[in-house]
């Protein structure tokens, strides 16, 4: 048996969980059991799966042979020996390195959102596990695809269940924040398939390696309005998915109306949005500087953007979401700047991200849990209820500013070499003020939060905090200190999927 | 250049309907009509991309055994843009079906369905838990 | 001190529409005073950027922008009105944003 099997799989495992869990709601103890099931698969698949390419329905390009047999033979004289022959017929996964470190961390926080989801309501629910394992086969499938249209589907299929996971959260003014996302959704995704489209239409192809080579071999004019105006599409829908300004408004809403294990997924999306979709673009556009002008532009906007305004926000979980969109401009800056090592920094960045946010998204959620309000300044003096989960939060917020030793330290200092190696230093000073103030956005809400003096009026609950909340912030944290003592580890694997974005 | 009317208007509608899309959910209150507005700017690139597969006197693209191979390629019209808008159909009405459903809930909730009065959260950051 | 009043009562009138439940302290005006200096600076060196494409329009701009954080400031508690969650405003942005890249991508490219 081939390795490459497992590529699919990575997929296809929490679609059939997802569809089971929602059969068998009723059943709480085996939903909870699928769950788990389904859970750990999610890590563990990546790195069994071997690196390859793997073709749906067995579809492989003519020139590997095999096909053309298949064919008449009038049709296989016109083929062979032309670029048809080299052409992917089939929707084609990709499974290389850089992806395998990307998935295997993303399958850990799927995991670890599904754990806690299922430790921290009393009858699991079959509906919401759905909801994380759709979103998670939707976020491993933008990874792992090679196909734009396909991309297009799963990125609506990842906007269908985000708003799922917000509606059933029962957070006041859910449904509200549903439908904005929605209708701006629809403007965002529809523009994103017009692109698309248009891409298809001057190219008679959906298979990102095609188009690639099509516009690098001058099959098709790079230099034709309408493949520009495609190129802007594309980064309108980049900046939708990634929820960069002037999606960045609804993009913290949706944040901060989701349950912890649900935002934890949510974050990920847009980090994976982002990463995934941004190396589209590079590739089939990575010679037209206004497209990077453009990312780098509206990165920075976001960075200043959503750093500012968490420094004035009142709400916790409105500064975890707000830093969140700001630390999503920094992945941007690295894509925006297209070089091999500024896109490795970007990806390690983001990799940091999905691990970071998480912990921090957990962390308040205990918060929340303990006192039912997310208000800063009705909280106070959580110290003292529980020390240890105050401790790892201050790290997961120490790792997020950027602190040695730290992961996401590695990623910024990586990002700002890679800002003055690309002739632009001016962005390495922007980054590191504003990981100042992330810092210091983050003193004050924990200050606030567990230190000063406990109002009298606010209540604790004396429920303890859940084992499982607590065993996934330590292995979270483990990961933080792992990266971040041995970065080597992920950045070479990643500056593999980098170089690819430059191959043909 | 007559038949290629066709393809010329189907373009000029999808645009058309785009940017009625757009305008009708700036300018429109109703949150209804700011549904159909977004379903209208899905529906303008669908058609958009089905103008894409049209061929003058095309014909399908089904290729049979006494077909000659040239003429099949000269004639039929190009398939890929067919399977990619079902698949971009199905998803528009599943989203808009959603969008109505959260619509309905807005409506039994507060009685009216004026966005400025749904959709404007003036309590700014205020966010209590149930 | 004159200039510290003349905040405070700015950050009131924007962030105090009920004094009983949200007081403006001592934390929160740093917090937004900080928030505005960051803004400011990061602005300005972001603008330097623009040397790229033409060292004089650099100039303008950036002399442009420091004239208008003399007159506008303080900005933050504008751009906190201005950043909220009314879907008509968030709506209002997106299509703008989509005019502007249409038109940079179809007409201002080569």
């Amino acid at each position: 048996m081939d390795g490459t099997i497992f590529i699919p799989l990575m997929v296809v495992i929490p679609i059939i969980c997802a569809v089971l869990v929602n059969l068998l709601h009723e059943h709480s103890g085996v939903t909870k059991i699928f769950g788990y099931i389904g859970a750990i698969c999610l890590p563990i698949v990546p790195i069994l799966a071997v690196y390859g390419n793997h073709f749906f329905g067995g579809y492989q390009p003519l020139a590997n042979g095999g096909l053309t047999v298949a064919l008449p033979e009038a049709a296989n004289a016109i083929i062979s020996g032309s670029f048809l022959e080299l052409f992917h017929p089939a929707i084609t996964y990709a499974f290389g390195p850089g992806q395998q470190v990307i998935l295997f961390v993303l399958g850990l926080v799927a995991m670890c959102a599904v754990f806690i989801s299922i430790a921290e309501t009393k009858k699991t629910s079959g509906v919401y596990l759905y909801m994380l394992f759709m979103l998670s086969a939707a976020l491993m499938a933008f990874v792992l695809t090679d196909d734009i249209f396909n991309l297009y589907v799963f990125f609506e299929i990842a906007a269908l269940v985000q708003v799922g996971l917000i509606l059933v959260s029962r957070v006041r003014g859910n449904y509200e924040t549903g439908l904005k996302y929605m209708l701006l959704g629809e403007v965002g995704g529809s523009f994103m398939l017009l692109g698309i489209a248009l891409i298809l239409g001057l190219t008679g192809n959906v298979n990102i390696s095609d188009i690639v080579m099509m516009i690098h071999t001058g099959l098709v004019n790079p230099t034709n309005p309408v493949l520009l105006f495609a190129a802007g599409m594309l980064i309108y829908g980049w900046l939708y998915a990634t929820g960069l300004p002037p999606f960045n408004a609804i993009k913290s809403e949706i944040y901060s109306k989701g349950l912890p294990s649900g935002s934890m997924l949510l974050q990920s999306f847009s980090v994976i949005a982002c990463i995934s979709i941004g190396l589209v673009i590079i590739r089939i556009f990575g010679y037209l500087p206004t497209a990077q002008m453009a990312m780098l532009a509206v990165s920075v906007i976001a960075m200043i953007l959503g750093i500012c305004m968490a420094m004035v926000q009142d709400d916790y979980k409105r500064i975890i979401a707000y830093l969140a969109v700001g630390e999503l401009g920094y992945i941007g800056v690295g894509l925006g700047l297209a070089t091999p090592l500024s896109i490795t920094a970007g990806l390690f960045q983001a990799v940091n991200e999905l691990v970071v946010t998480s912990f921090l998204f957990i962390g308040f959620g205990l918060v929340l849990y303990k006192t039912r309000t997310s208000k800063i300044s009705k909280l106070g003096g959580l110290v003292e209820y529980m020390p240890v989960a105050a401790l790892l939060t201050v790290l997961a917020g120490f790792a997020m500013a950027g602190v040695p030793p730290f992961n996401v330290f590695q990623s910024k200092y990586l990002l700002c070499q890679a800002a003055i190696a690309a002739g632009i230093p001016e962005l390495a000073v922007i980054m590191i003020i504003l990981s100042i103030v992330t810092f210091l956005a983050f003193l004050k809400m924990a200050y606030a939060i567990f230190l000063r003096p406990k109002p009298d009026e606010l209540e604790v609950s004396s429920a303890s905090v859940p084992k499982t909340t607590m065993a996934v912030m330590i292995v979270f944290l483990i990961i933080c200190l792992i990266i971040g003592l041995f970065p080597g580890l992920v950045v070479d694997k990643l500056g593999v999927l980098a170089l690819t974005a430059f191959a043909l | 250049m007559a038949i290629e009317i066709v393809q010329c208007g189907a373009l000029i509608t999808a645009a058309l309907l785009m940017i009625i899309g757009l305008v009708a959910l700036v300018y429109l209150d109703n949150v209804l009509k700011k549904i159909i507005g977004a379903a209208f700017i899905g529906d303008g690139v669908n058609l958009l991309i089905i103008a894409l597969g049209y061929r003058v006197n095309g014909i399908p693209y089904i290729f049979l055994q006494n077909m000659d191979v040239n003429s099949f390629l000269g004639q039929a019209s190009y398939p890929l843009p067919f399977a990619l808008v079902l698949t971009s159909i199905v998803i528009g009405a599943s989203t808009l079906a959603v969008m109505l459903a959260l619509a309905v809930v807005l409506y039994k909730r507060n009685g009216t369905l004026s966005a400025t009065a749904l959709l404007n959260d003036k309590k700014l950051g205020e966010e209590n838990n149930e | 001190m004159n200039m510290y009043e003349k905040l405070v009562q700015t950050l009131k009138s924007t962030f105090g529409q009920d004094p009983e439940k949200t007081l403006v302290n001592g934390s929160k005006t740093s917090s937004i005073v900080s928030a505005e200096l960051v803004l400011m600076a990061s602005v300005l060196v972001a603008a330097l950027t623009i040397r790229l494409v033409s060292p004089a329009l650099m100039i303008v701009a950036v002399i442009g922008l420091m004239l208008l954080f003399m007159y506008v400031t303080p900005i933050m508690p504008k751009l906190y009105k201005e950043h909220n969650d009314d879907f008509n405003n968030m709506m209002f942005y997106a299509v703008l944003t989509l005019a502007i890249f249409a038109i940079v991508f179809y007409w201002g490219v080569f």
